[in-house]
């Protein structure tokens, strides 16, 4: 009984110890690995539910207006607009809730100047004050979606 | 003594007790992010077939008219929204009201009703495929 007793505590101790090693290694050396794959599992699945779709362009007075869906379930948040040319001023708008949005909302090169995030099924408008018919979106992950009506 | 060798064990016990809640924890947020990420790519991969096998028909008489949308897509498709645009390029966009969202089934033609004079009208889908119907004006 008593030698059962001792080798079941000397596999403990075996088990213990080579635990610790794996999950030294894996806290250690592998841990920031490991973290950046699930930090960017997570980004990687944010970006593909978001499905940016142009379903009409205009342009006006030198405004060029994308009139854009997201057909995916992650809100897309427009952080910059850029153009062939360089950044953009910009903002977004969602004529549904704000149907005088050309007096109302305001162009910028950072923040959105009326909503922030394209979500749902309403069509929303992405204002650019230069004449383009080609824009890139940063989202606030940091991914880039080419919009674009040629 | 006996008690002494018998507090170790037990400390050695809870140790490989918590390291394996630590592994285990470690590896379910593993294959939670894995999952969501084959789910997402999955969800992407239906949405962009959809949109690419979408076929819809736009139809009206005249300005003003009844518009009429039939599906020709094997499968149903939701309009979920309707953009005009007038002679001076104001665009009107319409969610709410006019029967949307309105689901189609295949080779049925739907009549949305009539909306303002539009030179242009846009039809959108849930999928995010749009069909426009020019030169009304």
């Amino acid at each position: 009984m008593r030698k059962i007793f001792k080798t079941f505590e000397v596999m403990m101790l075996f088990l213990v110890a080579v635990t610790s090693v794996v999950l030294t290694y894996f806290f250690t050396n592998q841990s920031s690995v490991s973290y950046s794959y699930i930090e960017q599992a997570r980004v990687q699945a944010e970006e593909a539910g978001q499905i940016i779709n142009l379903v009409y362009y205009q342009t006006q007075d030198g405004v060029s207006y994308f009139y854009v869906t997201n057909s995916g379930d992650y809100p897309v948040i427009v952080t910059a607009v850029y153009t062939p040319n360089g950044p953009a001023q910009f903002y977004v708008a969602d004529p549904a809730v704000n149907p005088n949005y050309q007096n109302t909302c305001s162009f910028s090169y950072s923040s959105p100047g009326c909503d922030a995030a394209i979500t749902g099924s309403d069509v929303f408008v992405i204002a650019v004050s230069t004449q383009t018919t080609t824009i890139t979106i940063r989202t606030q992950l940091g991914n880039p979606i080419t919009i674009s009506a040629g | 003594m006996k008690a002494k060798k018998g507090q170790i064990s037990a400390l050695f016990m809870l140790l490989f007790m918590f390291l394996m809640v630590l592994l285990i924890a470690f590896e379910v947020n593993i294959l939670t992010a894995d999952h969501e990420l084959h789910t997402q790519y999955e969800f992407r991969a239906q949405v962009l077939t959809s949109q690419r096998n979408t076929q819809i028909t736009l139809v009206t008489q005249n300005p003003g008219a009844d518009v009429k949308v039939q599906n020709n897509s094997p499968f149903p498709v939701t309009i979920t929204a309707i953009l005009t645009v007038d002679d001076y390029g104001n665009v009107k966009i319409y969610t709410h009201g006019y029967g949307l969202p309105a689901t189609i089934y295949p080779g049925l033609t739907v009549n949305l009703g009539g909306f303002p004079q539009a030179c242009e009208i846009i039809v959108v889908t849930s999928a995010g495929a749009s069909q426009i119907l020019k030169n009304l004006c």
